[in-house]
């Protein structure tokens, strides 16, 4: 007992002063590390800011050159994606001089996931053609975070030819990239990419279509309503359908407005009524307001309350719809009180912006 | 035999019968003892565990961190829309503050919702007054159960997304949170207390798992961290400091150990329990498909978790219930010892009621880590845990007393409760300053030390007969209705002004 006791007693004391020293120590290390590092950047900033600015004379160049640190490395790196036009150019083929985007390419199939990962996120803000290949390849990388940071370098380099491998990397059930981050590297590379966003359309997988689809929304690519009209009215994902609908919704054509009007209908799904009402709102063709108005005098709550935002949201007519409503005590006019109410509160123009 | 033998015998047998007695109440005293010294070893070595566990997860979180993107989160259209919904009862004294601080959040798109459940001071009328409300003739969807009839439902004209509702009160925060869900909008709703600050990205952050993986991710929860002390301005917590007070600065050591590096642990092997009142996020829908909160559960939080879990596993669907360590909520805790002592008093009351209500989850391998480490930690150690605890203590004095122990196992107990509880104390504020080092002045780290250490002299054991009440409150089935909260909000010279 008395051995147990000195035993246990000194372990927990001894462990006790130990992690409090090392506390106390690591504060310390890194109140010393910080400030270090903080003179150390400093310096380097002011000389890498001034050979941007082509500010440098010819000793001071020669010592940027001689600089052999992963700290100038580091802090080119962070800079990249703050500077622009001149600058830029001036950081990336200084870059390209000290072989770093080099070093970056043969980084990204190296062990080590923060290194593939650093790497990654290197290629994209340098954004040099030859970085394409080796950042599709880490689409389908063993981690995710590699993935996801291909996946967003990807989109930073703004070339179309990506589409097609970041659409495939939707694809992939076993190694997934969130849909946001696909859908966020879509559209950074813009209406260039449009062409291959449409090629996604007809995709097998059920992913790359909900992503092509709300890619091309957001784009708003009004050359492709009648490709989105016939997913709308027939593919066999619901998901596909709902993105269909809001995309028709954004791109604000009025060839949207019959086939939205359609899945209005008893028969479709509540989520896709609901999603449909808000298109066509957005869309603003006053066509809709009798559609509107069925729904709104409907048996579901949910819809019938959306329906009388949507038709508050027509303008002028859409709110003598909502009077009329109130006026013969119809069943949605609890919901076209409520939203007239809201009308006045905040100013047609500021309810119309939603 | 001659009387004198027989008298001699008869206290001979006398004496044998008291010797076995006492030998039989020795052997159950030193029984009883090395029961409650086994407890403790246990009880601490699972707290070691989780914590390192924790700590692993932390590490990798720190790693990823440069490349999660936070910002594409904050750009991204993909992000979805969050209610965040503020169940207020008297909280005249913070509430324009946290409804500020919510309305100035980083997120892409939100609403906020607070439903002020029969106030008897001027909670509504401050709200009023400071975002112009205006009511309407609002329709409440009735798609969770309430019971509170709704009097108005009031908008801001200067902020577009805030509604505050104005209900009677049932005495339950969990009727308010429900009409709250009612009449939410977007997919994605917040949970926060009235008191609650958060950090400006704390949304988005405890966000972030369900734009991940927004098909599997169905709740998150985020730190919760004591606000006592530190300094704000407009509703955000400007500056971190340690509280004065001594009992709130021993609540910032355990809210690390136990909310912080716990939950950590407890979510990292998937057995998360409790996602905090003050603090969650919930995909709507799965909370209509459970009902909403249960509006006659006391501990409102770890119910409806242990329903969600409950929910998903018989729908048989593959889903995740997180914490994010990084979101802050900062929220201010009692300063007094009644308010501490009511406050964890219905926590345990709370859980003891979560535990029966969903006791078929216990050990039930259906339910993973679950049922067969969280709930059963749960009955042991926090149920059980006050009983085993203050009976260990009480029985060491006696048997010491009585000798039937020695003084080496009660220094042997002394070393398992309370310096391996000093060693997790100390080894959770390493983690932390490895991780967030949130409490960047020395004095405040040294002040959290000593919390470490004094806090298992006397507040432990308090605290364990707090719990204990809690019990026997949740035995004798006795109700526990809205706390009045002792707040102090936060005065001027706490407040730090920045340009």
């Amino acid at each position: 007992m008395r051995l147990a006791l000195v035993i246990s007693s000194l372990t927990l004391l001894f462990s006790i002063c130990l992690l409090v020293a090392a506390t106390f120590v690591f504060r310390l290390e890194r109140i010393r590390t910080e400030r270090k590092t903080l003179i150390y950047q400093d310096n380097l900033r002011k000389l890498l800011v001034k050979f941007l600015s082509e500010d440098l004379n010819p000793s001071e160049l020669a010592r940027l050159k001689k600089i052999r640190s992963a700290d100038l490395d580091k802090l080119s790196d962070s800079l990249l994606s703050k500077v622009k036009g001149r600058a830029k150019d001036i950081l990336v083929s200084f870059l390209e001089s000290r072989g770093a985007v080099d070093e970056a390419i043969q980084r990204t199939r190296k062990p080590g996931c923060v290194g593939r990962c650093r790497a990654a996120l290197f290629l994209g803000n340098i954004a040099t053609t030859e970085a394409q290949r080796p950042l599709e390849y880490m689409l389908s990388d063993v981690r995710r975070d590699v993935r996801i940071t291909a996946a967003r370098s990807l989109g930073q380099l703004q070339r179309p030819e990506s589409i097609p491998a970041l659409l495939a990397s939707a694809e992939d059930h076993h190694r997934d990239i969130p849909f946001g981050t696909l859908l966020l590297a879509v559209l950074r590379i813009g209406m260039p990419g449009i062409p291959g966003l449409q090629t996604g359309l007809h995709s097998q997988s059920e992913k790359t279509r909900a992503l092509s689809v709300e890619a091309l929304g957001l784009l708003r690519s009004l050359e492709n309503t009648n490709e989105l009209v016939n997913m709308l009215l027939s593919d066999p994902s619901l998901d596909v359908r709902i993105r269909c609908a809001r995309a028709l919704g954004r791109i604000g054509s009025n060839g949207g407005v019959d086939p939205l009007i359609s899945t209005l209908s008893e028969n479709q799904p509540t989520v896709l009524k609901l999603i449909s009402c808000g298109s066509l709102a957005e869309i603003g063709d006053t066509a809709a307001i009798p559609h509107l108005m069925d729904l709104l005098c409907g048996s579901d709550n949910q819809v019938a309350r959306r329906a009388a935002f949507a038709i508050a949201r027509l303008g002028t007519p859409g709110v003598e719809a909502l009077h009329t409503c109130i006026s013969t005590s119809a069943p949605g006019s609890r919901y076209a009180i409520e939203v007239l109410t809201t009308v006045e509160i905040k100013g047609q123009e500021a309810f119309q912006r939603g | 035999m001659k009387l004198r033998d027989k008298k001699l015998f008869k206290e001979g047998e006398q004496g044998l019968i008291a010797a076995t007695l006492q030998t039989d109440t020795a052997s159950v005293f030193r029984w009883l003892n090395w029961l409650g010294l086994s407890y403790f070893f246990l009880l601490n070595t699972v707290y070691l565990a989780l914590i390192l566990i924790a700590a692993s997860s932390l590490a990798g979180y720190f790693r990823r961190k440069q490349f999660s993107g936070i910002q594409d989160a904050m750009r991204s259209p993909a992000t979805p829309p969050v209610s965040v919904l503020i169940p207020a009862h008297n909280e005249e004294v913070g509430i324009v503050e946290s409804a500020r601080a919510v309305l100035s959040l980083e997120y892409p798109q939100f609403e906020l919702i607070i439903v002020d459940d029969g106030s008897t001071d001027s909670t509504f009328e401050r709200l009023r007054q400071e975002f112009d409300l205006v009511e309407i003739p609002a329709v409440i969807p009735d798609s969770v159960p309430t019971i509170g009839k709704v009097q108005s439902v009031h908008i801001s004209r200067g902020h577009h997304d805030l509604t505050v509702v104005r209900k009677e009160s049932i005495g339950r925060k969990t009727d308010a949170i429900n009409v709250a869900i009612d009449l939410a909008k977007y997919p994605l709703v917040c949970v926060l207390d009235a008191d609650a600050l958060l950090d400006s990205d704390a949304l988005i952050k405890v966000a972030r798992p369900f734009i991940d993986d927004p098909q599997r991710v169905v709740a998150t929860g985020g730190a919760v961290r004591p606000s006592n002390g530190c300094a704000q301005y407009r509703g955000r917590i400007t500056a971190v400091r340690m509280p004065n007070n001594r009992l709130a600065q021993i609540q910032v050591v355990e809210y690390l150990r136990a909310f912080l590096l716990g939950r950590t642990g407890w979510s990292k092997i998937g057995a998360l329990l409790i996602i905090s009142g003050a603090f969650g996020m919930f995909r709507r829908d799965v909370l209509i498909a459970v009902g909403g909160y249960d509006l006659s559960s006391i501990g409102e939080d770890a119910d409806l978790v242990a329903r969600i879990h409950k929910y998903m596993r018989r729908q048989k669907r593959p889903y995740k219930i997180t914490f994010v360590s990084e979101p802050v909520c900062w929220t201010e805790v009692p300063e007094t010892i009644a308010a501490l002592r009511r406050q964890r008093k219905r926590w345990s009351r709370g859980l003891v009621d979560t535990l029966s209500t969903n006791k078929s989850l216990l050990l039930n391998p259906k339910y993973g880590t679950l049922g067969l480490l969280a709930l059963p930690y749960f009955v042991l150690f926090e149920v059980l845990g006050p009983i085993v605890e203050l009976a260990g203590f009480v029985f060491l004095i006696a048997a010491l007393a009585l000798h039937f122990v020695n003084i080496y196992f009660a220094g042997l107990f002394f070393a398992v409760a309370i310096l391996y509880g000093i060693l997790l104390s100390i080894l959770s504020l390493l983690v932390e300053e490895l991780s967030y080092h949130r409490y960047e002045r020395w004095k405040f780290l040294t002040q959290a030390m000593i919390s470490s250490v004094t806090e298992n002299f006397g507040f432990r054991q308090l605290h364990a007969y707090w719990r204990l009440e809690g019990l026997v409150m949740a035995l004798l089935r006795r109700d526990a209705r809205w706390e009045e909260p002792a707040r102090k909000g936060f005065s001027q010279d706490q407040s730090i002004a920045i340009p």
